[in-house]
């Protein structure tokens, strides 16, 4: 989650290309001749990685449960596709997480204030007072 | 200097998310800091838990709020202690947006595959532990 600083920062303060310098490959291990070019085979890929969206998707849960456990199953696909060098597949599930969370979000927004305006109005007078020790 | 303008105001731009985040987080804070969970009719029940009678992995966690904002971490523990734990994580990552919006830097790294599914299982296990009424008085709200 953090951006250290360091040679290896594709950032380049000029903006004219950042992502041209190479992140390390850590999937080149002493069985591997060459690294892998990027997209296919192991390897992190080169440049920017997506966004996986996990703490929202976190957040989420505690609004409405359901979008926020397929948002984290995706979240999950983003590391995982982007550890195995599959750019594009990892592009794919941070897009599919955003959605998933924002449903979510949503979902659950509307169902809190519609819940808090039936509870104001009386609708569940019987219930509101829920005994939590019971 | 023309150029640089519209990346300022990009900048800018970006800065909205975090900093809204934060203005909405601490106006929520200032809610649940002065009005109570603990007492019936403050708010309503949490309608998951209302509909099916199990404690989902949130649960708890606008009364562990309270408590910590109250200064009592014990009690805060008490009523969730996953989501007390992941306060730092969440503080973490949001410093992490708020770096990426202020130098305009693309995110570098990525956790491996295993942080994501851990903790989709960690929430699992807690779902399930919490609502085992031998484990209740440790992990249930």
């Amino acid at each position: 989650m953090s951006t250290p600083n360091g040679p290896q920062d594709p950032y380049q303060p000029s903006g004219e290309n950042p992502y041209g310098q190479q992140p390390p490959v850590y999937g080149q291990q002493p069985g591997y001749p060459a690294a892998p070019p990027p997209g296919y085979g192991y390897g992190t890929p080169q440049g920017a990685p997506p966004p996986n969206y996990l703490v929202w998707s976190i957040i989420t849960i505690l609004l409405c449960t359901i979008p926020g456990i397929v948002a984290i199953v995706f979240s999950t696909q983003v590391n995982s596709k982007w550890g195995t060098g599959d750019a594009a597949g990892a592009y794919d599930a941070s897009k599919k997480a955003k959605t998933w969370a924002l449903v979510g979000t949503i979902l659950g927004v509307v169902g809190l204030v519609a819940w808090i305006g039936l509870t104001a109005a009386g609708v569940f007078a019987s219930t509101a007072t829920y005994n939590w020790n019971s | 200097m023309e150029p640089s303008r519209p990346r300022r105001s990009a900048r800018g731009r970006a800065l909205l998310g975090p900093l809204g985040m934060a203005v909405v987080t601490a106006a929520a804070a200032v809610v649940v800091a002065t009005v109570d969970p603990n007492e019936p009719g403050h708010y309503p029940t949490c309608p998951s838990l209302l509909v099916t009678g199990f404690f989902c992995p949130g649960c708890g966690t606008l009364r562990a709020a309270h408590a910590l904002l109250n200064g009592d971490l014990a009690g805060a523990l008490q009523m969730n202690v996953l989501a007390v734990l992941a306060i730092p994580v969440v503080l973490a990552s949001w410093v992490a947006w708020l770096r990426r919006a202020a130098t305009g830097r693309p995110r570098s790294w990525l956790a491996p595959w295993w942080v994501p599914a851990g903790t989709l299982a960690l929430l699992v296990v807690f779902t399930v532990a919490r609502n085992i009424p031998a484990l209740a008085p440790w992990l249930a709200p």
